[in-house]
């Protein structure tokens, strides 16, 4: 599935500030978009306008394969979100319900058989190195943060959705689990070919993961491109918006700068 | 038989109808407030009115609102009002708690709920629901602690209760009784706090075992105390095996035939003082001797008794002239004995449809009294000498219950002897005569027929200008049981039989002498149909 926003704006309350502000986006089908950009700057809006668990003050989302594309404010909102994957910022999983009953939960809302049920359950435990046997009669209070992020993308993906929406998935995490989490999503999205909106805050991790990457900024995209096209910006030569890219850049370019150089002489640069 | 053994063959009856009532407003109040809360805690523009309202009930105090609801059913006693009263009274916490409980669900659930495409309706169900389950059940917990301890106050709309022994033994000084109602209804209050609680923790920790457990703890009590109520042979005697001695009276079915409502029994009104107990249980012994099936609803408010007598919701029971001239007729003028007898039997029967059978004999008339030594003391002999010493400065103060400071007779002997400097402590008549021997109090207001007058060595103060009205004690019938000639033929014995004295005995025996009502009913039977 593609996906197109078009002239997305969003202002909560009559009067507030505009959270997002005329933002356009294509994204094509299987590939994956990161949304990158400070705290506020309205990710997490734009992310949620797309499944309509906010409804935007004008603009369209328009999702669509091969040219046929329809508006998503013409469709029951219930069946957009079942068929639409969300990961939650902060896992969202039911603590009332096993690992194994969170994770049927779309299917068991599609009217799946239980049969039919627990072996999708089991497969994607599986699919996100989680062993079923051990796993799915926990509650989600039993498990570390970096499990409660693998069932929650279990979760999204049990109903074989082809568009995934990620409010960033690894943000709580230790750096060494986030790796090994951001290296499962790459695998499991070539694998199946989702098409996802992954945002972060992170810029390293939008140059590892977005196929594009929009860069977010009081509700506006500065810049959206490949991670090539980011990095080959040339100065900003008095452009705040360039600037303001550059300065994102600057952290990830310096650490693998250092890292390049420590790696090749074995010193570390002073 | 021993009181002991009196009382614990009544705990079966009076245990089942308490479960049966306070069972019953408990499921009915949570199926109206569950979906009330959620419907409050959903629209914020409910929320307001919905629990004002049901905090506005809370404010009721619990006993008015037992007695409200006769009159608003059309004067209807027993079950029907005392549930409806508690329904409403537990609906307050289960209500609370559920609006509580779902607006404590964190947003950020309710949002992924949406958010994978449940429904708002799934959501409730599979989400904010389950999570808010131990605040709900926290409420149900509160609720059902309120309604067993306050089913106790149902007896006085008629409705069968541990609080039948309370007001039983309170009224007849029967200690024993009172201990046994209060252990019994608190007992099963705990019982059921703790059990869910057992329920609130197997919800907080999703523990199947400890929720089978909580569950069958309730069934067992709650079908454990209604057993009775399924046994027919014991659910009609209300009075336990007090029948079924040796002594039992031999029935004549040929009577019982008569009936014009065969069937049904018939039942037996009273109001909550001793000499009513004696003379509802006189009543019951004479009526069961001829065949009939009585159901025996004491307690009653006045009103309450005469509104149901009006419904045919009780059909026989015994009411004072005095009273009936002031609460019924709406009359606070003096009238001589006999006119005022006739003056409301013909009220009763025209705009009541109420049949007095005629007067037992006896006057059961307040009258003021004093400490004999008091009264000696202060040269009081009668009421003009009681505001005599009022108005020389000697602070004096009347004890009596309220019910009769609210009465137009009250105010007529207050202007009639120029009583206005004595000051008014209303208390339960129980504790009344002692409180006046002990000179706690100085002047009580005193029932004519009491045993304790003569037993305390009080004095009743004469009345000269004759302002408090006459009370003959009389018989009254509902339509549909004076209509009924083997019950009125049952009941003529009764006429005219009883004197002063006689009623004075029966009265002393349960009320100082430790007699149970049954026995002195039974005695007082025996002396007057010799
Ligand atoms: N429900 C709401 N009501 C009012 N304002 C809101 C609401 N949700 C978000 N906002 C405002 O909209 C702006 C964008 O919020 P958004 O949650 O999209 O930011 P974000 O980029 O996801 O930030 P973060 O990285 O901190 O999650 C912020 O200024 C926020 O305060
Ligand atoms: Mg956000």
């Amino acid at each position: 599935m593609a996906l197109h926003l078009e002239n997305l704006t969003k202002r909560f309350g009559k009067a507030g500030p505009l959270a997002v502000d005329d933002l356009s986006l294509e994204i094509e089908d299987g590939k994956v978009l990161v949304l990158v950009g400070e705290s506020g700057c309205g990710k997490t809006t734009t992310l949620k306008m797309i499944n309509r668990l906010i409804e935007p003050s004008s603009g369209t989302v328009w999702i669509g394969k091969d040219g046929s594309r329809v508006d998503t404010c013409l469709l029951d909102p219930v069946v957009l979100r079942r068929s639409i994957g969300f990961v939650f910022q902060e896992d969202g999983l039911f603590p009332h319900m096993t690992v194994a009953a969170n994770v049927g939960i779309t299917p068991s809302l599609l009217g799946w058989t239980t049969d039919r049920i627990d072996a999708r359950t089991a497969e994607l435990l599986k699919l996100v190195h989680l062993d079923p046997e051990q796993f799915a009669k926990r509650l989600p209070a039993d498990l570390s943060g970096g499990q409660r992020q693998r069932v929650g993308f279990a979760r999204a993906l049990a109903a074989g959705p082809s568009v995934l929406l990620l409010d960033e998935p690894f943000g709580a995490l230790d750096p060494l689990t986030r790796d090994h989490l951001q290296i499962e999503f790459q695998e499991l999205q070539r694998k199946l070919g989702f098409t996802a909106v992954l945002v972060t805050h992170d810029m390293a991790e939008a140059l590892l993961l977005g196929d594009r990457i929009a860069v977010l900024r009081d509700g506006k995209i500065i810049a959206e491109g490949t991670p090539r096209d980011l990095l080959q910006l040339g100065p900003s030569q008095g452009d705040a918006d360039r600037a303001y890219v550059d300065d994102l850049l600057a952290t990830p370019r310096r650490s693998a700068q250092r890292l390049e150089h420590l790696i090749r002489s074995g010193e570390n640069p002073a | 038989m021993s009181n002991f053994s009196e009382r614990w063959a009544e705990l079966p009856d009076l245990l089942a109808g308490h479960m049966r009532l306070s069972a019953s407003a408990l499921c009915i109040g949570i199926a109206l407030s569950l979906p009330l809360g959620v419907l409050a805690a959903r629209r914020p523009k409910w929320r307001g009115p919905v629990l004002g309202v049901t905090g506005l009930v809370q404010t009721i105090p619990s006993l008015a609102l037992l007695a409200l609801m006769v009159p608003l059913l059309g004067g209807q006693i027993g079950f029907v009002p005392a549930l409806l009263a508690l329904t409403l009274y537990s609906m307050l916490p289960v209500l609370h708690n559920t609006v509580t409980g779902i607006q404590e669900v964190d947003p950020g659930l309710t949002e992924a709920a949406r958010g994978i495409g449940m429904t708002p309706w799934q959501s409730l169900l599979r989400v904010e629901l389950p999570l808010a389950a131990p605040v709900i059940l926290a409420g149900i917990r509160t609720a059902s602690v309120w309604v067993i301890g306050t089913a106790t106050l149902a007896t006085p709309v008629g409705a069968q209760s541990l609080g039948n022994y309370i007001f039983l033994g309170l009224q007849t000084r029967n200690g024993l009784a009172v201990v046994f109602g209060c252990v019994a209804a608190s007992l099963l209050a705990v019982a059921f706090d703790r059990l869910i609680a057992v329920l609130e923790s197997a919800a907080k920790e999703r523990s199947r075992g400890r929720l089978t457990a909580g569950l069958l703890g309730l069934a067992l009590i709650t079908f454990g105390s209604l057993w009775p109520a399924f046994d027919f042979t014991s659910s009609l005697d209300t009075r336990g095996p007090a029948l079924v001695g040796s002594d039992a009276p031999k029935v004549d079915r040929g009577d019982a035939l008569a009936s014009v409502v065969p069937g049904r029994p018939i039942t037996v009104g009273s109001k909550g003082f001793t000499e009513q107990y004696v003379l509802a249980e006189l009543l019951g012994e004479q009526l069961t001797a001829h065949g009939f099936e009585i159901d025996n609803r004491p307690n009653l408010g006045s009103t309450i008794l005469f509104d149901a007598l009006r419904e045919g919701t009780v059909d026989v029971c015994i009411d004072y002239s005095g009273t009936l001239w002031a609460t019924i007729l709406k009359r606070d003028e003096p009238a001589p004995r006999l006119a005022m007898q006739i003056e409301v039997a013909s009220v009763l029967l025209q705009e009541h449809g109420v049949v007095t059978l005629g007067s037992l004999g006896f006057e059961n008339a307040y009258a003021l009294a004093m400490a004999r030594k008091r009264a000696e003391e202060l040269g009081v002999r009668s009421l003009t000498d009681l505001a005599r010493v009022t108005s020389q400065g000697q602070a004096m103060e009347i004890g009596g219950d309220p019910e009769f400071f609210g009465r137009p007779e009250w105010s007529r002997v207050r202007a009639a002897y120029g009583l206005e400097g004595i000051e008014t402590r209303g208390m339960d008549s129980t504790f009344l005569y002692g409180a006046a021997r002990d000179g706690q109090i100085d002047v009580i207001t005193a029932y004519t027929t009491d045993g304790r007058i003569t037993a305390f060595d009080l004095q009743l103060l004469e009345d000269p200008d004759e302002v408090l009205p006459p009370y003959d004690a009389m018989i009254l019938l509902s339509a549909r049981a004076a209509g009924d000639p083997g019950l009125v033929r049952a009941l003529k014995p009764l006429l005219n039989a009883i004197s002063n004295e006689e009623m004075r005995v029966a009265n002393r025996a349960v009320d100082l002498d430790g007699a149970t009502v049954a026995s002195a009913a039974a005695a007082l039977r025996a002396r007057i149909l010799d």
